[in-house]
C-alpha cells in the first residue's frame, strides 16, 4: 500500500489549485481506483474493526460494567458488555453488566454538549459567549489568580470541588487528592455534600461502610428495599432482587410512590413521605412486644442492656459511683445489671481510657460477656455520688418509647394499614438474616439520621447486622491506603478536607434562606447551635478567609445543590473566579469563567473499585481524547506546571500555611516538581500502577496486563460480604460481630443511646419519628429520586434517551391532584414555593400519593423553561440540624467522610399550577 | 416463464460531450479546495500566509460563479477575528454551537451517518490523518473530499465514472443532505460574520454544481434477471 505524502495546500503565498493535496489526509492508492457504480458498491466491504479495547464508564452508577469498545479510525462506533465475570460460591454471577446509559455513550461522547477546548467567558457570566482559548493561555491566567489570592489571602480561599463521579475514579481522584494536599486548596467532601453520608450509621456503629457485595442479597431471607429504586437506579445488579425473589427471599419495598422496584417486589408498603422513621418504629414496637428479638445479639452487641439514670437521661458513668471515676478522663466505663449477682458490672468493652476511639480500638477488649447475663429490662434504685437514683437499660427506655409507636397509631402518621405494619415486622423478624437496602435518599432527609438509626435497631433486634445476607446496605468504599500514598506522599497530609455542607452555610447566607423560608425561630435556633459547634471547635470555622475562587471538576455543582439557586446566587457567582473542569456542559460550566476540556470515560486510563461488585476495572484510553480535552491528571499537571511557572516568574517566596495547626511551607515554584514526583510520574497509567502497587487489596498485576484484561478479581472476596481483611474493603462491623472486638463508638457497642447534652436536648437520645418539614400554605411534598436515563446530570441531555422520556423534564402528579387544579397530563406546570419557581410537563399518574408530587433528578437547568431547573424551589441548603454538629462525645465530632452534616433535599413543601 | 424475475436495473453514465472533464475537473477540484480552506477551522490549520484567489484556476468551470470578493474579504480578517468567529458560530454555545460545522452534529446523530462517511472515504482511499480521524464529517473534510473526488476524474483514464459517480452520490448523501439547512440557520442567526457569509455561499454553490453533475449523468435502463 503506497501513501501519498501530506503536503499543504498553502505554502508561501500560493493559492489553491497545485494539485492533488490535502489538509487533512492522504490517498491510499489501493483503494483509490476502485471501479464505483453505486452507494450500494460501500457496503460490499464488511465494516471490520481497528481493535477492540476493554472500558466502562467512569461515573457514579455504582456499575462499573465490563464493556468491549469497538474503534475503527480513531473513533469509538459501539460497545458491548464483556461478560466475563465469576460466581461467588452458589449465588448467580454479576454478568453481563450494562445499562442503557452506557451502550448509548459511544454516541455521547461525540454529542453537541461536549466540550473539546478551553474556553473564556467573554460576556456576562451564564450570558454563554465564549472564546476558545489555549491550554497555555487557560492555565497561566488561571494560575496567576490562584497565586494572588494564596498569597494575599490563604489557599484556603480556593475551592476544589469534586463530585462523586471524581470519587470513583482512582487515578483521577488521587490526582486531585496530590494536587490539593500540594497547593492547600480546600477540597469539600462530597460525600457529605451530595447528602449520601451515613450519619445515623455512624452514629450507631461507628461507622458508615456497612455495604458488601451485590451478590449479598441473594444470601438475604427478606430484604427491605427502603426509599430505594434498584430496579431504576442500579440496572446492572437489580437482578439479585429478582433471583433472590426466585430463590424464596422475601422482597418488599418501601417507597411512598409505586416504583419499578415495587412492582417486581412480594409486598409494597407505600408510607407517606418522610414518615419511614415511624414505621421503622413500629415494626420496632411489634418485634419488642412480640419477643421476636434475638437477646443474646443484642445483650453482647448492642447498648441496648447498658445502664441510664432516669432522672439526668445519661448513661450510669464511672463518675456517678466514685470520686475516682470524677477524675479520670474515662468517661466511656459503662455499665449493665447482672442478673446473676443482681448488681452493677461493668460492659465488657468499655472503658477504654484514651480517646477518641480509633481504629485500634478493635484490637483492645472484648465484647464477650463471660459470665455476665445482662437484664435487658427493669428498674433499680442504687447510691451514686448524686444520693440514690433511678437507673433503667437503654432496652426499657426503648420500650417506653416505642408506646407511641403502636401499629394503630402509626398507621395515623405513614397511612399504613396497622395489619401490614405487623405482618412485615414478623416476617422480617423471622427471616435470618434480614437485609435492609437503603438508598442515599434516607441521608437526605433532615432527620435521615434518626431513620437509620430505627433501621439498624430493627437489624440488631434481628441479629442481622454483621451477617452474610444481613445488615444495612447503603456503602462500602475502599480502605484508602493506596490512595492516600499517592496524595500525601512527599509532604505529608497537608490537605484541607472540608465539610462542603458546612462550607455552604459559612459561604452562602443559608441562615438567610432558612429564615425566608422556615422562619426566624428555627433560624435562629440552628444557627445558634451551629456558632456553639464551630466555637467549642467540635467542626471547623471557615469563615475566616473568605471563598475567592472555584474550581469545579467531575461536578455539576449548580445543578444539583440543594437550594441550587440561592447557593448560585449568593455564593458561586459572588466567586472572583470559576473553573469548570468537564467534558460536558452543564450549568455549572456555564457559569463559569474558564472552561477546560476534559476527556470522556473511553479517552482516559484509570481504575475503578466499586464495593458493589468485587472487580477491579479498567479505564482504557480507547482513543485519543477529543478535540484538546484531556485527562484529569494531565488537567491538573498543567495546572501545576503553570503555577510553578508563573511563582518563578513572579519571585514568589514560600508561604506558611497552618492546615489542622500543622504549619505547612508551600513553595509554589515547585508544585509541578512534587506533583509529578520529581518528574517520575508521566501520566495517569504511572499513577494507577502506583495505586495498585500501594493499595490494599489489589492483586498486583500491571496497569498493561489488567489493561488487556478489563476485569481482574479482588482479593479477599470468596463470598458475597466484605468479611475478609485481605480484600480492599471496610470489614469492621463483620470483626465486631464475628470476633467481638467493641464498635468505634462511645459506648464500644452498637449505640442506639446518645446521651450527648443536645441529644437530650432535642430528644433525639433514642431512634425516633420527627416530623418532615414543610413550608406554611404549600401542601405538596416534592420527593426526587435517581433517573433511568442518566447518571446525576450526566447522559440527561442525550437525545435518543431522552425520546425514551418525554423528551423534556417532567413531574408526576396523582390525578386527583392535577384534576384539583385542572391540570391534564402533559401539561408544563409551574411549581412554587416561598423560595422560587420552575417549570415542567405534567406527568399524571397513580403511581403517585396525592399531595406528593415526584421528579426524576439530574435535570440540568438548561433543559427547563428559563433554564431553572428544581434547585429554585429546594430551600434546604442551610438546615443543619443541631445533633449532626454535636462533638466533644467520644466518636461525635467532625470526621470527614463519617461525621459531618449532610445536604438535605426533602424537608419542604411547594404547590404547582396550570401554566400558560 | 421467468418473465417474474426479470427486473428493471438502472446504470448510470456519464455524457462527456457534456461533462468535458478535462476541462472542468480541476477547476471544480479548486473551487472545492478554496472552500474547503476557507472552512477549516483557524485554530488548526496553518493560517499564517493568506489564501490568494486565482481566478485562473477556476476558470475552467462550467457555470459561472465568483468567489475572488469572498476570499479577498476573507483574508483581509485578522487570525485572532477569524478564530474569535469560527468559535462563536461552529463551536461553542450553551446548548452546544449555534450552528455545528460537522454533519453528524448539525443532524443531531442520525444513526448510520458517520459509518457511511467513513465507507466513502475507505472506499475512495481517502485516509483522515489520526487527529482528523474523528471530526470526519466537518464541512471542510467533507469539500476535501470532493475535491479529492473531483481531481481524480481529471487524473484518472479508465475509471473516470467511478469518480464521477462518487461526487454526485456524496453530494447528495451528505454535502447537500446538511449544508442547505445549515445555511438556513445561519440565515436565521442573522450574524453577518464572514463564516456566515461563505456557507450561505457554498450552498449556492453546491446547488448549481449538483445541478450541473446531474445534467452530464444520465440513467440508462437495463434489463436483465
Ligand atoms: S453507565 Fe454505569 S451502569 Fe451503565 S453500563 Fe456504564 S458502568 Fe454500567
Amino acid at each position: 500500500m503506497t501513501k501519498i505524502n501530506r503536503r499543504h495546500f498553502l505554502q508561501g503565498s500560493a493559492a489553491a489549485g497545485v494539485g492533488l493535496g490535502f489538509q487533512y489526509g492522504s490517498i491510499d492508492t489501493a483503494f483509490s481506483n476502485q471501479a464505483y457504480r453505486g452507494f450500494e458498491d460501500l457496503y460490499r466491504k464488511k465494516w471490520t474493526w481497528d481493535r477492540v479495547v476493554r472500558g466502562t464508564h467512569g461515573t457514579n452508577c455504582a456499575g462499573t460494567c465490563a464493556f468491549n469498545v469497538y474503534i475503527k479510525n480513531g473513533v469509538v462506533w459501539r460497545e458491548e458488555q464483556q461478560g466475563q465475570y465469576e460466581q461467588l460460591g452458589d449465588v448467580p454471577d454479576f454478568g453481563p453488566r450494562g445499562c442503557q446509559k452506557g451502550m448509548r455513550h459511544h454516541k455521547y461522547m461525540y454529542g453537541k454538549q461536549r466540550i473539546l477546548y478551553p474556553l473564556k467567558r467573554v460576556g456576562e457570566r451564564g450570558e454563554g459567549k465564549w472564546e476558545r482559548i489555549s491550554w497555555g493561555q487557560a492555565t497561566t491566567e488561571i494560575a496567576d489568580k490562584f497565586l494572588d489570592y494564596a498569597i494575599e489571602y490563604s489557599p484556603e480561599c480556593i475551592s476544589y470541588g469534586s463530585g462523586t463521579q471524581m470519587s470513583v475514579k482512582m487515578a483521577s481522584f488521587s490526582s486531585l487528592l496530590r494536587f490539593g494536599n500540594i497547593t492547600g486548596i480546600t477540597v469539600p467532601e462530597f460525600f457529605s455534600g451530595v447528602g449520601d453520608l451515613p450519619t445515623g450509621s455512624y452514629m450507631t456503629l461507628g461507622q458508615v461502610y456497612t455495604g458488601d457485595t451485590f451478590a449479598s442479597v441473594y444470601k438475604a431471607k427478606c430484604v427491605l428495599v427502603w426509599m430505594s429504586n434498584p430496579a431504576v437506579t442500579r440496572i446492572p445488579d437489580a437482578h439479585f432482587f429478582w433471583e433472590a425473589r426466585y430463590n424464596g427471599t422475601q422482597v418488599i419495598s418501601i417507597s411512598p410512590e409505586f416504583t419499578p422496584t415495587a412492582m417486581h417486589s412480594s409486598l409494597w408498603l407505600n408510607p407517606k413521605p418522610g414518615t419511614d422513621a415511624a414505621l421503622a418504629m413500629s415494626m420496632v414496637g411489634v418485634m419488642i412486644d412480640e419477643k421476636l428479638y434475638q437477646s443474646d445479639y443484642i445483650k453482647e452487641q448492642t447498648d441496648l442492656p447498658l445502664l441510664v439514670r432516669t432522672d439526668t437521661k445519661e448513661f450510669l458513668r464511672r463518675e456517678d459511683l466514685s470520686l475516682y471515676g470524677l477524675l479520670a478522663v474515662d468517661d466511656n466505663v459503662y455499665y449493665m445489671w447482672d442478673e446473676e449477682t443482681d448488681a452493677i458490672v461493668q460492659a465488657p468493652g468499655t472503658g477504654r481510657a484514651d480517646k477518641p476511639m480509633g481504629r485500634d480500638r478493635r484490637k483492645h477488649g472484648t465484647l464477650e460477656l463471660g459470665n455476665i447475663k445482662p437484664n435487658l429490662e427493669g428498674r433499680w434504685k442504687i447510691e451514686t455520688l448524686d444520693g440514690e437514683v433511678e437507673i433503667t437499660t437503654v432496652f426499657e427506655l426503648l420500650k417506653e418509647e416505642c408506646k407511641q409507636y403502636t401499629p394503630e397509631k402509626t398507621s395515623e402518621i405513614t397511612g399504613v394499614n396497622p395489619g401490614v405494619i405487623k405482618k412485615t415486622a414478623r416476617v422480617f423478624a423471622d427471616a435470618q438474616p434480614g437485609m435492609i437496602y437503603a438508598g442515599y435518599a434516607s441521608c437526605k432527609w433532615l432527620h435521615g439520621d434518626l431513620l437509620q438509626r430505627a433501621m439498624l435497631l430493627m437489624l440488631a433486634l434481628t441479629g442481622s447486622t454483621g451477617k452474610e445476607g444481613g445488615g444495612l446496605q447503603i456503602a462500602n468504599a475502599p480502605v484508602t491506603r493506596g490512595l492516600n500514598q499517592f496524595g500525601f506522599s512527599d509532604i505529608g497530609p497537608a490537605f484541607r478536607l472540608i465539610s462542603a455542607t458546612t462550607w455552604d452555610y459559612d459561604h452562602g447566607d443559608m441562615k438567610q434562606m432558612n429564615e425566608k423560608v422556615y422562619g426566624k425561630e428555627l433560624a435562629d435556633t440552628y444557627d445558634q447551635y451551629y456558632k456553639k459547634s464551630v466555637s467549642e471547635d467540635w467542626f471547623p470555622d471557615y469563615s475566616q478567609n473568605g471563598w475567592k475562587m472555584g474550581i469545579f471538576a467531575g461536578n455539576n455543582g449548580a445543578n444539583w445543590r440543594a437550594t441550587g439557586s440561592h447557593w448560585k446566587k449568593s455564593a458561586l457567582e459572588s466567586l472572583e473566579v470559576i473553573v469548570s473542569m468537564a467534558p460536558d456542559m452543564g450549568i455549572t460550566a456555564l457559569t463559569s469563567d474558564y472552561v477546560l476540556p476534559i476527556a470522556h470515560h473511553y479517552e482516559r486510563n484509570d481504575l475503578m473499585l466499586q464495593s458493589r461488585v468485587p472487580y477491579l476495572q479498567v479505564l482504557n484510553e480507547a482513543v485519543t481524547p477529543l478535540g484538546e480535552s484531556v485527562d484529569d491528571w494531565e488537567a491538573n499537571r498543567r495546572l501545576a506546571e503553570a503555577i510553578s511557572k508563573r511563582a518563578k516568574e513572579r519571585g514568589i517566596k514560600p508561604i506558611r500555611d497552618v492546615v489542622d495547626g500543622r504549619t505547612i511551607r508551600r513553595d509554589y515554584t515547585k508544585t509541578l516538581e512534587l506533583y509529578t514526583m520529581g518528574g517520575r510520574l508521566k501520566n495517569s497509567i504511572d499513577v494507577a500502577q502506583f495505586i495498585i502497587n500501594t493499595s490494599h487489596g489489589l492483586p498486583k498485576i500491571s496497569f498493561a496486563e489488567l489493561s488487556e484484561k478489563g476485569i481482574v478479581r479482588v482479593n479477599g472476596s470468596d463470598n458475597t460480604m466484605w468479611d475478609n481483611e485481605d480484600s480492599p474493603y471496610h470489614t469492621e462491623i463483620v470483626k465486631s460481630v464475628r470476633e467481638k472486638h467493641p464498635y468505634e463508638t462511645f459506648t464500644g457497642r452498637q449505640q442506639f443511646y446518645i446521651d450527648h447534652e443536645w441529644f437530650i436536648e432535642f430528644e433525639e437520645t433514642l431512634p425516633t419519628y420527627k416530623e418532615p418539614l414543610s413550608i406554611k400554605d404549600f401542601p405538596m411534598r416534592m420527593m426526587m429520586g435517581h433517573a433511568r436515563h442518566g447518571i446525576h446530570s450526566m447522559w440527561r441531555d442525550d437525545s435518543l434517551l431522552l425520546s425514551l422520556q418525554r423528551g423534556e423534564p417532567d413531574i408526576y402528579i396523582n390525578p386527583d391532584d392535577a384534576t384539583e387544579r385542572d391540570v391534564l397530563d402533559g401539561d408544563m406546570v409551574r411549581i412554587f414555593n416561598i423560595a422560587g419557581e420552575f417549570f415542567a410537563m405534567a406527568h399524571v399518574s397513580s403511581s403517585i400519593q396525592p399531595g406528593m408530587l415526584f421528579m426524576y433528578h439530574g435535570w440540568d437547568p438548561k433543559l427547563f423553561k428559563n433554564g431553572k431547573n428544581f434547585g429554585e424551589v429546594i430551600p434546604t441548603g442551610g438546615l443543619i440540624k443541631p445533633t449532626s454538629m454535636a462533638g466533644d462525645y467520644g466518636h461525635l465530632g467532625y470526621q470527614p467522610l463519617a461525621f459531618a452534616p449532610n445536604q438535605t433535599y426533602k424537608d419542604f413543601t411547594c404547590d404547582f399550577e396550570k401554566s400558560a | 416463464m421467468n418473465n417474474l424475475s426479470t427486473a428493471i436495473n438502472y446504470e448510470r453514465e456519464c455524457n462527456q460531450s457534456l461533462r468535458k472533464s478535462e476541462k472542468t475537473a480541476e477547476s471544480r477540484s479548486n473551487l472545492y479546495t478554496y472552500f474547503s480552506l476557507l472552512l477549516g477551522s483557524p485554530h488548526e490549520i496553518a493560517l499564517e500566509s493568506k489564501i490568494t484567489f486565482d481566478n485562473s484556476l477556476i476558470k475552467g468551470l462550467p457555470y459561472s460563479f465568483q468567489i475572488g470578493d469572498l476570499i479577498e474579504e476573507y483574508s483581509g480578517i485578522e487570525i485572532v477575528d477569524l478564530k474569535r468567529q469560527y468559535s462563536a458560530l461552529f463551536e461553542v454555545g450553551d446548548e452546544g454551537p449555534p450552528a455545528p460545522i460537522r454533519e453528524d452534529l448539525f443532524l443531531l446523530q442520525p444513526a448510520k451517518l458517520r459509518e457511511d462517511l467513513v465507507r466513502f472515504y475507505d472506499y475512495f482511499g481517502y485516509t483522515l490523518n489520526d487527529e482528523f480521524q474523528w471530526q470526519m464529517d466537518h464541512l471542510s473534510i467533507e469539500l476535501e473530499f470532493m475535491h479529492f473526488l473531483s481531481f481524480q476524474e481529471l487524473e484518472s483514464n479508465d475509471n473516470k465514472l467511478s469518480f464521477q459517480l462518487g461526487q454526485l452520490d456524496f453530494s447528495k448523501k451528505h454535502l447537500l443532505n446538511w449544508v442547505p439547512d445549515l445555511s438556513a440557520t445561519i440565515n436565521r442567526l442573522g450574524n453577518g460574520d464572514i463564516y456566515s457569509k461563505i456557507v450561505v455561499e457554498l450552498n449556492n454553490f453546491l446547488l448549481i454544481d449538483n445541478n450541473w453533475q446531474k445534467e452530464t449523468i444520465n440513467n440508462i435502463h437495463k434489463t436483465g434477471g
